[in-house]
């Protein structure tokens, strides 16, 4: 695996923040005005640095507390502190989206009609300028992942650990310190899908990514620091060095 | 990858339906295009009329329903020309009929001294004199298309006339018309001592205006008309046209704004997941507003262009026609292709609105949860 040549655009800052990469406290979310309690009362510490994986039975609220997580969705209650910036407070969440956070989902989150380096450009619209710049850093991010021979194949040419690639690579664009995966293994073949950890987890070991990745995969479980067991929308346990 | 370049291909996924959108918005365009240069053409033609022969205007008969219903008695041809700064006053006896291929040939009967104020550019023959029996001025159009020259005789309407001058003129209804004098040509119209018209010349440095509404003052039921905007003094005619054709526009905007409109609303629906992935990298509901806006406006864009295209196509074929040649001339004036692109910009904002701001209404989680 390369390093990375190509700086990240200017507009992107350094994370300047004091204390944890997340913190919730008391998160609730309900769903169907109120009838269903999706996240009842999440409490949480992540610090810098960790990989952490989110396991439960589904439909514990998992996926839920990764979107709060990520700012696409707002909690009931509580409070959520990510990256330094206050969720509950937002100055500006599509910023936030942009540079402090990175996304990875089960499948099919690239655009289709997109090639994969055109992909990996999408989130540098909102922090690059230059045209040359954009594409240049995106070949760069594709050749760290390890697919830059595929950079002009769209999502359809590509197979599923070459697309969860591309949206790494997508997800590292403006080189977030937290990194979010829901399920990224999910619809992987034992032997792509340990491919695809060994990116995640040399993210987080070697450029000190902060990673949150929800699964349901053991083997997931088993490469992380720390394992959160979800039920009905709490943490029932959280493990250490397991 | 530019930002317009994401926008093309977003255009390209759904070819067949971009393309049929696009034929839709462009054949409003050509309708709109078409429209305009054939009224255009018209009202040019009309004010060539008006100031034909040098004239600064014309007076007709006040309440007349059209031009050609206009009825004056000969003699206020003399009460005009006895108005402060009036050099000179042409009536003239407008007689409609068919000749040759022309079924709108235009036969101005003219007083003989009338004739020699009006600088006639004769390309053949002599002008009208008094001893002519039915002598007749012919158009060079109008010559042509019967195969006259000077000598031969013609038939116009149901009379034979005696072809004495073959002119040039850069009016149409004059170049493809013809002047025969005045009394023989009330003998034929049956419309004795009248007039229909009569032009009016002002003395060098007296404003027209000022003449003109001198003469709408002192004589009694009449009014006049400088240029084409004022025939709807007597003519309802380019009303209804101007009537029509702002119609017409608005009914290409309100069409195509629906088709635009439609497509639109299909492909920012279909792409719903996609646009909660756009604003889950981090895109604001604005930028991804102008991405839908901006599909369309090209859209739109590539339509006026094709429309436009096709709208100068079809105007120049139906003047192949030789029946038309005679009294329609085209104008291809940059405000009509203008009008074009607007309306076309008007359909791809109005089309897009909708659907740009249901784009950006679901929350980036709503989208991406979408199915
Ligand atoms: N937008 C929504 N509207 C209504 N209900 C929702 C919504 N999002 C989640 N839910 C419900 O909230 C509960 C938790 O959902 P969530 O997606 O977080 O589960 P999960 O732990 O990720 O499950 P899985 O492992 O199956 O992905 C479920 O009962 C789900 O149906
Ligand atoms: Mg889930």
């Amino acid at each position: 695996m390369s390093e990375l040549a190509i700086a990240p655009p200017r507009s992107v800052r350094a994370p300047d923040f004091e204390g944890p990469m997340i913190r919730c406290d008391g998160v609730t979310k309900t769903f169907e005005e109120g009838r269903l309690r999706a996240l009842d009362g999440v409490d949480l510490i992540v610090e810098p640095g960790e990989f952490v994986a989110v396991v439960g039975p589904s439909g514990c609220g998992k996926s839920t507390l990764l979107n709060l997580m990520a700012a696409l969705d707002q909690p009931d209650d509580g409070t959520i502190r990510v990256a330094g910036h206050d969720l509950g407070h937002p100055p500006d969440l599509d910023h936030f989206r942009a540079v402090d956070v990175g996304l990875v989902f089960q499948l099919d989150n690239l655009l289709p009609s997109l090639t994969a380096v055109e992909n990996v450009e999408v989130p540098l619209f909102t922090t690059e300028r230059s045209r040359r710049r954009r594409r240049r850093r995106a070949l760069d991010l594709l050749d760290f992942v390890g697919i830059a021979d595929r950079a002009d194949a769209r999502p359809p040419q590509l197979s599923g650990g070459e697309r969860q690639r591309v949206a790494i690579a997508r997800a590292l664009a403006n080189e977030p310190p937290l990194l979010l995966a829901d399920e990224p293994t999910g619809r992987l073949d034992s032997a792509t899908s340990a491919r695809v950890l060994d990116l995640l987890e040399s993210l987080q070991r070697e450029r000190d990514v902060t990673l949150v990745v929800v699964t349901h995969d053991p083997d997931v479980a088993e490469r992380a620091r720390r394992v959160l067991h979800m039920l009905d929308g709490r943490i029932e346990r959280d493990v250490r060095d397991p | 990858m530019t930002f317009i370049g994401l926008v093309g291909k977003n255009l390209l996924r759904q070819r067949v339906r971009s393309v049929l959108t696009l034929v839709g918005i462009a054949i409003a365009i050509t309708t709109v295009v078409a429209l305009g240069v054939v009224t255009t053409g018209m009202k040019s033609t009309a004010d060539d009329f008006v100031t034909s022969g040098g004239a600064d205007f014309l007076v007709a008969q006040e309440g007349a329903a059209d031009l050609s219903f206009s009825t004056l008695p000969e003699d206020i041809v003399t009460e005009i020309a006895a108005q402060p700064d009036v050099a000179s006053v042409r009536g003239a006896l407008l007689h409609v009929t068919t000749a040759g291929s022309n079924p709108f040939f235009f036969l101005s009967g003219v007083e003989h001294e009338a004739l020699a104020s009006q600088e006639l550019d004769l390309v053949a023959g002599r002008l009208l004199e008094d001893d002519d029996e039915r002598g007749v001025l012919l158009g060079e159009k109008a010559a042509d298309d019967l195969s006259a020259t000077v000598g031969s005789t013609v038939e116009i309407g149901d009379a034979s006339w005696i072809v004495i001058g073959v002119y040039r003129s850069e009016g149409l209804w004059e170049a493809s018309g013809g002047i025969a004098g005045l009394a023989d040509l009330q003998e034929v119209a049956q419309k004795p001592d009248t007039v229909t018209i009569a032009f009016v010349t002002v003395t060098p440095g007296a404003s027209p205006t000022v003449v003109a509404d001198r003469i709408e003052q002192a004589v009694p039921a009449v009014v006049t008309i400088a240029d084409a905007d004022e025939y709807s003094k007597v003519d309802q005619g380019f009303v209804l046209v101007d009537a029509a054709n702002v119609a017409i526009s608005l009914l290409a905007v309100v069409i195509g704004g629906i088709g635009v409109m439609n497509t639109m609303i299909m492909s920012v629906f279909e792409r719903t997941r996609e646009i909660g992935i756009l604003r889950a990298v981090g895109w604001t509901g604005r930028r991804v507003m102008r991405m839908v806006l901006l599909e369309s406006l090209l859209l739109c864009i590539a339509a006026a262009v094709v429309g436009a295209l096709v709208g100068v196509a079809v105007t120049r074929l139906v003047l192949l026609a030789p029946a038309v040649q005679g009294f329609l001339d085209l104008a291809y004036t940059p405000d009509i292709f203008v009008r074009a692109v607007v309306v076309a910009l008007i359909v791809g904002l109005v089309g897009a609105s909708y659907p740009a701001w249901r784009a950006t209404r679901l929350s980036p989680m709503e989208a991406l949860r979408y199915e």
